[in-house]
């Protein structure tokens, strides 16, 4: 059964109704509107995004649907992710943080998981600086302010 | 792109230096990553740099995993701590104090969902184990060799309610037997999931057993020994099993280490249970009879720890590895490669952790080496290896993998999950080549375990290229010269 999603953009995708609901989002829409052929438009999503998107549900549309666990432990890992998703996930990083914020605004989970545990893996045994660098931030605090808190945080320094 | 719930989510993967580093980026990241820095507190008495005491008190709301190893003094952040999530207590006791301090931070802290204890010294107090049954945010509690009379196990029982996991390990209790009321309050454990009953004294088998009855939705079970022992009973099989039958008829994940189990009583309880994921009976007399029944469980199968269970045989590992596509962790005896069948593949392909003594391979053609070899490389989501034997007898077995390029290791090529490898008990000649290719070829590889030279020159050697590499080399000391040595291994592994 197929399904269309419209991007921002406003090109038009058609996906089978199994892949578009590893989307809890777009899940959520189709169980409100019932049996309908109208597309289901996404206008915080663009094409080009959305086509990455649609690419993962594609690849990861069997896998088990994954429940919230409680017990989770407070340090997750990440350095656990599959060799398809390193491939799909070594993208630049505008379009890293677009397929995060996709992921986060269309509820897929697993997807944003993925992307975190990126962007967490480039930002480990950076400094600041690097890590400036890397995503292009400004460092807004006064040498006073940067002093102040390298002293408050030197016993999170080890650890 | 930087959205504060995005680096909140990414937070959940780095470490407290790593968060810090992300909180002197700029701003914004200071007011995501700093309380993050927080949220998971140890209070440890051998570190260096502890948080001066104002930025503990002006903090300690944002503690959401608290870790406290060391109590000594009275630590004045703990009375503001009222966000905890998870409370970690290992610590000595030497006063009561101090557990009036922690049974009010327990009082106080409402959203509390766990609690470990595991503290040594003076037992908890009933004002403590009280808090802990009251707080009703509390779902999971694990107890460690902590001591626990009448009034504190009464209090535990009124928790049962609400709980969803209960841990008892190594915990003594004094004289439940003498209690007139044994059942829970309100009926039972209706929540609880997981139960850990691994007591070391003082709760008869008996007791442990009508606990166990009382927990309709129990899906994990581990039991342990050593209070069968004490009670000279043995297990009650029938019961069991009637009770897996009516009372608890999801419990799918079983450990049970007791030695007692014949072949006979495992045969039973697999036929009495619904379904199984996990099977853990090592040191038990697992055998054909329980392996019948384990047939109908295959295809549900995760997890199976067979190890020194005598009667397990090469074919039944066989017969497992092609039966079970769900495995995901499986410890067995051994394996001869003469049971191998070339044309019956592993199924399990989704296997991250296999302990298996393969063997028969001594003065055997190397195509019978690479045969095995091409069915462990299917294994590509394998994290751990260990396919040498733990028999006291084969200490330098030349019967099993011969782990050299020359005899095709690099067949292995494609387990790039590949953490830990353990040949431990299997003679080797490794070389520098031989070393050098596992740690490019596996670049999750942390950890060897064994010897990868029978001289003891050469091992010295060859483990300068896995100290260099950060690869800790851990070697099990039976080698007595080794003693000797002024070499420490153990600062391989603080290379990680």
């Amino acid at each position: 059964m197929p399904v269309t999603l419209t991007s921002l953009d406003d090109v038009k995708f058609t996906v089978d109704k199994e892949v578009a609901e590893r989307s809890i989002l777009i899940k959520n829409m189709i169980e409100d509107v019932g049996e309908s052929d109208s597309p289901i438009p996404l206008p915080n999503v663009s094409s080009a995004v959305l086509k990455k998107v649609i690419e993962y549900c594609e690849h990861h549309r069997n896998d088990p649907v994954q429940v919230q666990d409680e017990t989770d432990d407070p340090r997750k890992r990440s350095n656990d992710i599959e060799e398809w998703d390193m491939k799909f996930m070594t993208v630049d990083q505008e379009m890293l943080f677009e397929i995060i914020l996709a992921a986060n605004y269309l509820d897929i989970k697993p997807l944003l998981d993925v992307g975190c545990k990126t962007v967490a893996n480039i930002i480990k045994g950076k400094t600041p600086e690097e890590i400036r660098k890397v995503f292009n931030i400004v460092n807004d605090f006064t040498p006073e302010e940067e002093a102040q808190i390298k002293k408050e945080n030197e016993w999170a320094e080890d650890r | 792109m930087d959205v504060p719930e995005i680096r909140t989510q990414i937070g959940l993967y780095l470490d407290t230096s790593e968060l810090n580093a992300c909180a002197k980026v700029c701003r914004s990241w200071y007011d995501t990553f700093f309380p993050l820095i927080w949220a998971d507190f140890e209070w440890q008495s051998d570190y260096s740099v502890y948080p001066q005491s104002k930025a503990l008190e002006q903090n300690a709301r944002h503690i959401r995993y608290l870790r406290l190893t060391d109590h000594d003094r009275p630590a004045h952040f703990l009375d503001l701590c009222a966000n905890l999530r998870d409370l970690v207590l290992m610590f000595a006791v030497h006063e009561h104090a101090q557990w009036d301090q922690i049974s009010q931070l327990v009082h106080r802290n409402k959203k509390l969902f766990s609690i470990n204890i595991s503290t040594g010294g003076l037992t908890p107090t009933t004002g403590f184990i009280q808090a802990v049954a009251q707080n009703e945010s509390i779902k999971q509690i694990e107890i460690t060799f902590s001591e626990y009379d009448r009034s504190a196990v009464t209090a535990l029982l009124d928790a049962g309610a609400r709980l969803e996991t209960l841990s008892v390990i190594g915990a003594a209790f004094e004289d439940p037997g003498s209690m007139t009321r044994w059942q829970v309050s309100g009926g039972g454990f209706p929540r609880l999931k997981s139960l850990q009953m691994c007591a070391r004294a003082g709760i008869t088998a008996r007791h442990q057993f009508e606990l166990i009855q009382q927990c309709p939705q129990l899906d994990s079970l581990t039991w342990s020994e050593d209070s069968w022992t004490e009670s000279g009973q043995s297990f009650p099989t029938t019961e069991f099993c009637q009770m897996l039958t009516h009372n608890c008829p999801n419990l799918a994940v079983f450990e049970l280490q007791i030695q007692s189990l014949t072949d006979k009583d495992l045969s039973r309880i697999l036929d009495s249970a619904r379904r199984v994921t996990s099977f853990q009976v090592f040191d038990t007399q697992f055998g054909p009879a329980a392996f019948q029944s384990l047939f109908r469980h295959f295809r549900y199968v995760t997890k199976l720890d067979l190890r020194r269970c005598p009667e397990v045989t090469s074919a039944m590992s066989q017969q497992i590895l092609e039966s079970c596509p769900g495995l995901i962790e499986f410890f067995a005896g051994y394996l001869k490669v003469q049971d191998m069948k070339p044309e019956q593949e592993w199924v399990c392909t989704g296997l991250t952790s296999i302990s298996l003594f393969i063997c028969g391979l001594r003065d055997q053609p190397p195509e019978k080496q690479e045969a095995v070899l091409r069915q462990l490389a299917k294994l590509e989501r394998i994290e751990s290896l260990t396919v040498g034997t733990f028999d006291p007898r084969d200490e330098n077995s030349r019967d099993g993998l011969d782990l050299r390029l020359s005899v095709g290791l690099s067949i292995l090529e494609p387990v790039k999950e590949l953490r830990w490898i353990c040949f431990d008990g299997l003679a080797q000649e490794m070389d520098e080549t031989d070393l050098t290719w596992m740690v490019e070829t596996w670049p999750k590889l942390c950890r060897l375990e064994g010897k990868v030279h029978t001289e003891r020159e050469r091992r010295l050697e060859l483990q300068e290229i896995l100290i260099d590499k950060g690869v800790a080399l851990v070697g099990y000391m039976d080698d007595e010269e080794e003693e000797d040595e002024d070499i420490d291994l153990d600062a391989a592994t603080n290379t990680d």
